[in-house]
C-alpha cells in the first residue's frame, strides 16, 4: 500500500511540476512592459534602483527589473540567454566581451537612435570610443570610468617617517625604483621590527610588505604593473584601438617585470601565491599585511568604511622623467540586446541611464565614477561629505593623465593564453624569454577572426 | 513466505571484562589521538564558516586570523534571509543584493524532490527490467545505457541545453528537472546491482500465486529494495539540491531559480572587488542546513543501507 501511495505521490508531483512549468513559461513570455537590465555589480544594482524608480514614474506601465549575477557567472548567463532567446533587454557590458557579442550580432547598433534623439555623445568625458566597433557602429554608452591610485596605511607611513605629501610626487624608474623604490624598502617590516633597508633585515619572516601584490597573473596589469610601465610611454597595444599585437616583449615592460621580480626577491612585495587569488586589495591593506598598494578607484569608498585603519590615497607614480604620469582607464558600457522585444523602450532606458539626472543620483554612493563630468563633480562632492577624497582621481581626469584601455578581439582567449605565462614568469619557471612568446601569442589570437 | 532463517552462531563469545576495555595502551592512545585529529580537521572549516558568517564584513578585513567572530553581528544572516535593508547590508560591508529566500527555498524543494521522485521511480522500474525480467538483448541494452556513466556531464550539457531551449522549456521547472530526472545511470546501476542479488524464491512464489510483472515489481521488489532506494533518494536529493550550473543556464526567472543560484549573488561581484565574505558564508550555511538536517535524521539509515545486502 505504501508503495502505491509513494508512486501516486511521485506521479502527482511530476504532473504538478509540468503544469506549473507550463504556466510559468507562458507568463514570462509575455509582459513586454517589463524591462530587464542586468549588471554584475551588486552595488551598482542597488545604486541604479533610484533611476529605475524615476523612470517608472515618468513612464507609467513600465517596470524596470534590475538583476545582478556575480561576475564569474554573468557572461555565461548572458551567452546562455542569447542562445535561449532570454537575454535581458539591456545590460552592463565589459569591453572584454564587447567585440565577440558585436560579431555575433547580439548587440543593437545605437546610431539611429542617437541620431533621432539628437543624443549628444560629447556629454561623456571618457569611454565613448571604447564602445564603437570596427564596423563603425556605436553599440554602447559608457556607464563609468575607473582609474588606479596608490592606497597606503597612513599610520605605517607616518611611523616610517614619511608625510602624506611625500606620496603625492613619488617617481619611479625600472633601474633602481626611484623614490617609491626607496619608500617601499623602508615601509617593509620583518617580524622583529627591522625595516627592509636596515641591516639584519630578514626577508624570510615578513610582517608587513612595503608594497602589495605586484607579482600577479593579471594580464592587463591594471591594478599591478600598468601604472608603472605606462609612465615610460609604453602602451599595451601596438595601436590605440583594435591592436594586432600586444607589446609584452617591449624592453620597457620586460625591465619593469624584472624590477618587480627583484622587489619580490628582496621580500618587499609578496610572492605569487603568498596570498590566494580571492584575497582582495582591500583585505591586504586592511589586515596590515601590506603598507601600500596600487588599487582601483572603485575601492576608495570601501576603504573609508573599514574601522580602525586610516587609508590615504595618492596618485600613481611619475615616470623616469619625473613628470609623466599615465594611468590605464577602462569604461564599462550599457548595451542593448539585439533580440529585445521592445528596442524603443530599451533605448529609452539606456539613454535615460546615460543622462546627467540619473548618473548624478546613482553615483552619489560613490560605488562607481560616472562618465559625465557634471555628475562626477556631484559624486565627488557627495563623497567628500562622507570623508572620501577623490581629488586624486578627478585630477587625473582633468590633467589628461588617463588613457583608455584598447578594445581588442578574443579577450577571453587572450586572457587564458597569457595569464599562465605571467604566472610561470613570476613563479620562476620562465625567464625573460617568455615575453617574446607572449607577444607572439597575442599576435595569433588578436588576428584570429 | 518461505524465508529460511540462517541459524545463529551457537554461542556468543563472552564479552571481555570492562576493565580490559578501559586499560591504557599506546596503540589505543594513538588511535584516539588520530581520531581526534581527524574530527578536528573535519569540523574546523565548519567552525570557520560560522565564525566568518557572524562577523562584520568591513571589520573582518582588519583581523583576518582572529579565531572569534570579528565585530559580532547577525547582519550576514539577516542579509541572506532578506530581512536586512540594502542600506543596512551595505553599512556592514555586505552585498547590496537582496533576495526573497522563501521563493528560492520553495523552488529548490520542488526541483530537488520532483527530480528525486522521478529518478527513483524510473530507475527502479528500469533496474527491475534489467535484473529480474528476461528478454533478448537485455544485457546489451543495459551495457549501452550504463556506458552513459562514462560520459562526463559537460558533454551532455550543451545538447541538453539546446534540446530544452528548442522545446521552449527554459525558465520552467520541466526544463530544470527533466534532463536530470529521466535518466541517471548511477541510480539505475546501483538499484540493478541490488535487485540482482534478491532471492528468486519470493518472486517465484508470487508467480505461482498469479502475480504479473507489474504486481511483482510494486508489491515485492520495491518493498524489498526499500533500503537502497532510500540511499539513492538521499544521494539524488543532495545532488539536485547542490546543483548550480544547470539551473544557471536554464533559469532566468526568479520564479524557478533554486536557492543555490540565488545565493550566488554573494560571490565576488566584480573581479577586483572584495566579496561579501560574511554573507557568502552565511549563505553557504543556510543552503547546507537542510542537507545537514537530512543527514542527522537519516544518517543511520544511510550507513546501514550501504552495508545492507538483503536476503542471501
Amino acid at each position: 500500500m505504501r508503495v502505491r501511495k509513494a508512486v501516486a505521490l511521485g506521479a502527482a508531483l511530476t504532473l504538478t511540476a509540468l503544469v506549473s512549468a507550463c504556466s510559468s513559461g507562458s507568463s514570462s513570455g509575455s509582459g513586454s512592459s517589463t524591462l530587464n537590465w542586468w549588471t554584475w555589480d551588486d552595488k551598482q544594482a542597488a545604486a541604479y534602483k533610484v533611476c529605475a524608480t524615476d523612470f517608472e514614474k515618468a513612464n507609467p506601465g513600465v517596470k524596470v527589473k534590475i538583476t545582478q549575477y556575480n561576475v564569474v557567472d554573468y557572461f555565461t548567463k548572458l551567452t546562455a540567454g542569447f542562445v535561449a532567446g532570454k537575454a535581458p533587454d539591456a545590460f552592463q557590458n565589459s569591453v572584454q566581451f564587447f567585440p565577440q557579442y558585436a560579431d555575433q550580432h547580439q548587440l543593437l547598433p545605437l546610431d539611429d537612435y542617437i541620431k533621432k534623439d539628437k543624443f549628444d555623445l560629447s556629454r561623456f568625458s571618457v569611454g565613448v570610443d571604447s564602445w564603437k566597433y570596427t564596423d563603425g557602429h556605436q553599440y554602447g554608452l559608457p556607464l563609468d570610468w575607473a582609474a588606479t591610485g596608490l592606497y597606503y596605511n597612513t599610520d605605517m607611513l607616518t611611523k616610517a617617517g614619511y608625510s602624506t605629501d611625500d606620496v603625492q610626487k613619488l617617481n619611479w624608474n625600472p633601474d633602481d625604483g626611484g623614490t617609491i623604490g626607496r619608500m617601499i624598502a623602508h615601509l617593509t617590516l620583518d617580524t622583529k621590527g627591522r625595516r627592509g633597508d636596515q641591516p639584519g633585515f630578514d626577508k624570510a619572516h615578513i610582517k608587513t610588505y612595503g608594497f602589495g601584490q605586484l607579482a600577479a597573473k593579471d594580464f592587463l596589469g591594471q591594478s599591478t604593473w600598468s601604472s608603472f610601465v605606462s609612465t615610460t610611454g609604453w602602451r599595451l597595444g601596438n595601436k590605440a584601438n583594435w591592436p594586432t599585437e600586444l607589446n609584452y616583449n617591449d624592453p620597457r615592460l620586460v625591465k619593469t617585470m624584472d624590477w618587480i621580480r627583484t622587489l619580490v626577491a628582496k621580500g618587499y612585495a609578496p610572492k605569487l601565491g603568498t596570498f590566494t587569488n580571492t584575497v582582495s586589495d582591500v583585505d591586504l591593506l586592511s589586515s596590515g599585511k601590506v603598507a601600500m598598494e596600487t588599487g582601483g578607484s572603485w575601492t576608495a569608498s570601501t576603504f573609508a568604511k573599514i574601522p580602525n585603519i586610516k587609508v590615504g590615497i595618492g596618485p600613481t607614480v611619475l615616470g623616469p622623467d619625473g613628470k609623466t604620469r599615465a594611468v590605464f582607464s577602462n569604461s564599462n558600457g550599457n548595451t542593448i540586446w539585439a533580440g529585445t522585444k521592445d528596442p524603443d523602450l530599451a533605448w529609452k532606458w539606456v539613454s535615460y541611464m546615460g543622462s546627467e539626472a540619473c548618473q548624478t543620483k546613482a553615483s552619489a554612493t560613490g560605488t562607481f565614477f560616472p562618465s559625465i563630468p557634471a555628475s562626477m563633480d556631484a559624486s565627488a562632492k557627495a563623497l567628500k561629505a562622507q570623508g572620501v577624497d577623490l581629488t586624486v582621481f578627478t585630477d587625473m581626469l582633468k590633467n589628461k593623465e588617463l588613457y583608455p584601455s584598447p578594445d581588442f578581439r578574443n579577450g577571453a582567449a587572450l586572457q587564458d593564453a597569457i595569464e599562465p605565462l605571467i604566472e610561470a614568469y613570476f613563479g620562476g619557471q620562465k625567464n625573460d624569454s617568455v615575453f617574446a612568446d607572449m607577444q607572439a601569442k597575442t599576435k595569433s589570437i588578436l588576428t584570429q577572426k | 513466505m518461505a524465508v529460511t532463517v540462517a541459524p545463529g552462531p551457537a554461542a556468543l563469545p563472552r564479552r571481555p571484562p570492562r576493565k580490559h576495555a578501559r586499560r591504557f595502551s599506546p596503540g589505543r592512545a594513538v588511535a584516539w589521538t588520530y581520531l581526534g585529529g581527524i574530527v578536528l580537521v573535519t569540523l574546523f572549516p565548519f567552525y570557520w564558516i560560522l565564525r566568518t558568517a557572524l562577523s562584520n564584513n568591513y571589520q573582518l578585513a582588519t583581523n583576518p586570523s582572529s579565531p572569534l567572530p570579528v565585530g559580532f553581528t547577525w547582519g550576514a544572516f539577516e542579509r541572506v534571509l532578506g530581512i536586512a535593508t540594502t542600506a543596512e547590508a551595505q553599512a556592514q560591508g555586505g552585498s547590496g543584493a537582496t533576495l526573497d529566500i522563501a521563493i528560492y527555498l520553495r523552488n529548490s524543494l520542488i526541483y530537488a524532490s520532483v527530480q528525486t521522485a522521478l529518478i527513483v521511480l524510473l530507475s527502479a522500474a528500469a533496474a527491475y527490467a534489467f535484473s529480474r525480467l528476461h528478454w533478448r538483448g537485455r544485457d546489451l541494452v543495459f551495457n549501452i545505457l550504463i556506458s552513459a556513466l562514462m560520459v562526463p556531464s559537460v558533454f551532455t550539457l550543451l545538447p541538453n541545453f539546446v534540446l530544452v531551449k528548442d522545446l521552449g522549456l527554459t525558465d520552467t521547472f520541466a526544463g530544470l528537472i527533466l534532463p536530470g530526472g529521466l535518466f541517471q545511470a548511477f541510480a539505475l546501476f546501483f538499484l540493478r546491482q541490488f535487485m540482482l542479488g534478491l532471492s528468486t524464491e519470493v518472486e517465484e512464489a508470487a508467480i505461482i500465486d498469479g502475480a504479473g510483472p507489474l504486481r511483482i515489481f510494486l508489491r515485492i521488489i520495491l518493498p524489498m529494495s526499500a533500503a537502497p532506494i532510500a540511499t539513492v533518494s538521499l544521494l539524488m536529493f543532495v545532488n539536485a539540491w547542490n546543483d548550480y550550473f544547470w539551473p544557471l543556464l536554464i533559469a532566468n526567472d526568479q520564479s524557478v531559480q533554486p536557492l543555490t543560484l540565488a545565493l550566488g549573488v554573494f560571490k565576488q561581484s566584480s573581479p577586483q572587488a572584495a566579496p561579501d565574505w560574511a554573507g557568502l558564508m552565511a549563505a553557504a550555511l543556510i543552503a547546507a542546513l537542510p542537507m545537514l538536517l537530512l543527514f542527522i535524521a537519516f544518517g543511520k539509515r544511510i550507513v546501514n543501507s550501504i552495508g545492507f545486502s538483503g536476503l542471501k
